[in-house]
């Protein structure tokens, strides 16, 4: 694993409305880490994942994926708010995978996989086409490359939602509570596929999760989120067993027990 | 006047009005998207100038705007003859509604679909044309079959700027002859039948677009 | 030319005449929306009836009414009613057919608005043994006429925006008068930009008014005596 920070954040503010979720926030990933977000509903952990695939702004700050600045640019020697054409370039590092799948109803699961890939990247029909077999087949569903996605039961249709986001080879994969809009017996199917996926270790990833379970088992780094703020991060051995902050054990012990 | 001729001058007169109808509900579409997509999407000129666009046709009457562009813009030198001066005032104010129809069904999909066209990288227009139009097409179809229903009962207004159209007929039969009963009970049957016909068009339309957006539709 | 430039002067002398036609769209109006609430409940309480054969009836009648142009619909009452030895005059016969018209549309808002209320409030009302009567008057419409209306404004929006449509049976309503006085003076510019304007002034302010009305308008209803 290298040492070199994939993501940046450095003094990030982000409010909405005048609820401040995130004041002077630093947070780093390495190359090829997998990191893991848990804490409180409303402690600003998807505001993260969000605001890393620009689909929220920030309001002060500055964040860097890759060594490049993601909401800036560089012009006439300052930083200046990125360009559409700017984002359009960043969101090449990064893949997201969502809560509530928002796979396009109107598509064959395979269209879902292929689109993209052909028409942002430029991809042959046959080449997409043979990409999302393969992936199909890595997430167990290549049986259901021809149906639509109101037909798979949730489970299917989040390893599609992967399927998805991977057909687009991010170098960070964004995964935003993979799990929460399923039924308990749904979940294990869909964690399958990202502790295979973690084992490979090919890519960074960052969750937002209340599986701790699967956070402990996956993560190279645990990060407890309060607030806005990171009240305890470590080895997912040190926070779980011995977490040396007061909210964390309050939280942990709420969630495990 | 023998039933029979008077059917078959009336008949004429459907024809004409079915002609309008045909010419005036593309333009209306037409209308719909690029004025309901300015006003969701545009900058800030473009989304002010369909603003007034739609408050203008909405607010005011259709009459009013019939003799509008037929009596007042020929005055700026726009030599408009009655039928095109018809087409252009009821493509104009059904489409002024139909932005509407275009933007709430836009709004009705699902925050989601944006959000994965962004995460997916697609372009602005690629992300319309492709994620958000297809789902949004299959929720305006019954709105807009309403708006043709108007639109077809809008094009009685022409007879007033002298086209000859089922209303005009109508009106100059009525007027030559003593037989208003049956004259205005057919011309009713007529526009029904028409109104129904475009109605089950729509409804044709609905089921086909649906069965594209996979089984279950969008929901 | 003489329509190329806008004249006040002539702007300043016809607008007392259009604004007085204005009282005949106004009146039209009024008395259009009070006839299309009394038709609109009436039909959407038939509607309701127990026998079928009854309800299809209403229902291809508002189907037809709402699919045939209001133009037409105002020429038949007009020509074929004398017919019958009813002779009316131009403004009462505009009156009848917009009621008629707008009826068969307000009677869909009756319907929903009354659907929409809870199925307990009707169980309730049997439970007390409350008359049919009562029960709509006391129970069920003072609970669905709130959610009534916005769509109830703008059909009388809609309304008075297709009073010009009078002027064909010779109704000296606002257009009418400005088409005549465009026709004397052969200057349309100015009569038929007023027109408009006022149109939108009046629809402007009727859809605020609405507005207004609806969120004044107690949440839980008010008691009809």
């Amino acid at each position: 694993m290298s040492s070199h920070p994939i993501i940046e954040f450095k003094n990030v503010s982000k409010r909405f409305g005048d609820t401040s979720i995130f004041n002077d926030f630093n947070f780093s990933v390495k190359e090829n880490e997998i990191v893991s977000i848990i804490g409180p509903s409303g402690s600003g952990k998807s505001t993260l994942l969000r605001i890393l695939m620009t689909l929220e702004g920030i309001d002060g700050g500055y964040i860097n994926v890759n060594g490049e600045s993601l909401w800036h640019m560089p012009w006439n020697g300052s930083y200046v708010p990125a360009s559409n054409k700017h984002l359009h370039k960043m969101r090449d590092h990064l893949g997201m995978v969502f809560q509530h799948f928002n796979l396009f109803p109107h598509m064959t699961v395979k269209r879902n996989i292929t689109e993209a890939p052909m028409r942002v990247k430029g991809l042959s029909r046959s080449d997409a086409e043979k990409n999302a077999e393969d992936l199909l087949e890595l997430v167990g569903l290549a049986d259901k490359a021809d149906s639509y996605p109101n037909d798979l039961s949730g489970g299917q249709k989040q390893r599609v939602g992967i399927a998805r986001a991977l057909a687009m080879r991010p170098s960070i994969l964004l995964l935003d509570e993979i799990t929460s809009a399923l039924d308990p017996e749904l979940v294990d199917e869909v964690l399958d596929v990202i502790r295979n996926l973690a084992k490979e270790q090919r890519f960074t990833m960052l969750l937002v999760t209340h599986e701790m379970y699967f956070a402990r088992e996956v993560s190279d780094r645990v990060c407890f989120f309060d607030q806005g703020r990171i009240v305890e991060e470590g080895a997912p051995e040190d926070i779980f067993t011995s977490p040396k902050e007061a909210r964390t054990k309050a939280f942990l012990n709420a969630y495990l027990n | 006047m023998e039933f029979g001729e008077i059917v078959s001058v009336l008949l004429q007169g459907a024809i004409v009005t079915i002609k309008i109808v045909a010419m005036a509900l593309p333009l209306a579409a037409a209308m719909a998207f690029i004025f309901g997509l300015m006003r969701l999407y545009g900058g800030f000129p473009l989304k002010q100038l369909a603003v007034v666009y739609i408050e203008f046709f909405r607010g005011t009457s259709a009459l009013i705007q019939l003799y509008w562009i037929y009596f007042v813009l020929p005055l700026f030198g726009f030599s408009i003859d009655a039928m095109t001066a018809g087409v252009i005032a009821l493509g104009l104010n059904i489409g002024a509604y139909g932005t509407e129809v275009v933007r709430g069904a836009i709004s009705s999909v699902p925050k989601g679909q944006f959000e994965a066209s962004i995460a997916l990288n697609f372009t602005p227009s690629q992300s319309l044309r492709r994620i958000i139009l297809p789902q949004a097409l299959v929720g305006m179809i019954p709105p807009f079959g309403n708006l043709a229903i108007e639109l077809v009962k809008a094009t009685s207004l022409v007879s007033l700027i002298t086209i000859a159209d089922l209303t005009f007929k109508a009106k100059s039969l009525a007027d030559m002859t003593l037989q208003v009963g049956e004259i205005f009970g057919v011309v009713l049957l007529l526009y029904f039948v028409i109104s129904q016909c475009l109605a089950l068009c729509f409804r044709y339309l609905e089921k086909r677009l649906s069965k594209g957006l996979g089984r279950g539709g969008v929901k | 030319m003489v329509g190329l430039t806008w004249s006040w002067a002539f702007t300043w002398e016809v607008l007392p005449m259009i604004l007085s036609a204005a009282k005949v769209t106004l009146l039209a109006t009024l008395l259009g929306s009070c006839l299309a609430v009394l038709v609109g409940l009436a039909f959407a309480l038939i509607r309701r009836s127990r026998h079928r054969s009854i309800r299809s009836v209403i229902y291809w009648l508002v189907e037809f009414i709402r699919s045939t142009p209001l133009l037409v619909q105002i020429f038949f009452l007009y020509y074929v009613m004398p017919e019958f030895g009813i002779s009316m005059s131009p403004l009462l016969t505009g009156v009848l057919a917009l009621g008629l018209h707008y009826g068969a549309y307000l009677s869909e808002v009756f319907r929903s608005g009354i659907d929409g209320v809870e199925k307990g409030q009707w169980e309730a009302s049997r439970a007390l043994n409350l008359s049919m009567f009562d029960t709509y008057r006391d129970v069920i419409l003072p609970q669905a006429i709130r959610p009534m209306i916005p769509a109830t404004g703008n059909y009388i929006i809609a309304m008075f925006k297709e009073t010009p449509q009078l002027s064909a049976i010779t109704l000296l309503e606002m257009l009418q008068i400005a088409k005549i006085i465009g026709s004397e003076n052969f200057r349309y510019l100015e009569p038929f930009t007023l027109v408009g304007i006022l149109y939108l002034m009046f629809s402007i302010m009727a859809a605020y008014g609405i507005h207004m009305i609806e969120n004044r308008f107690p949440k839980e209803g008010i008691s009809l005596k």
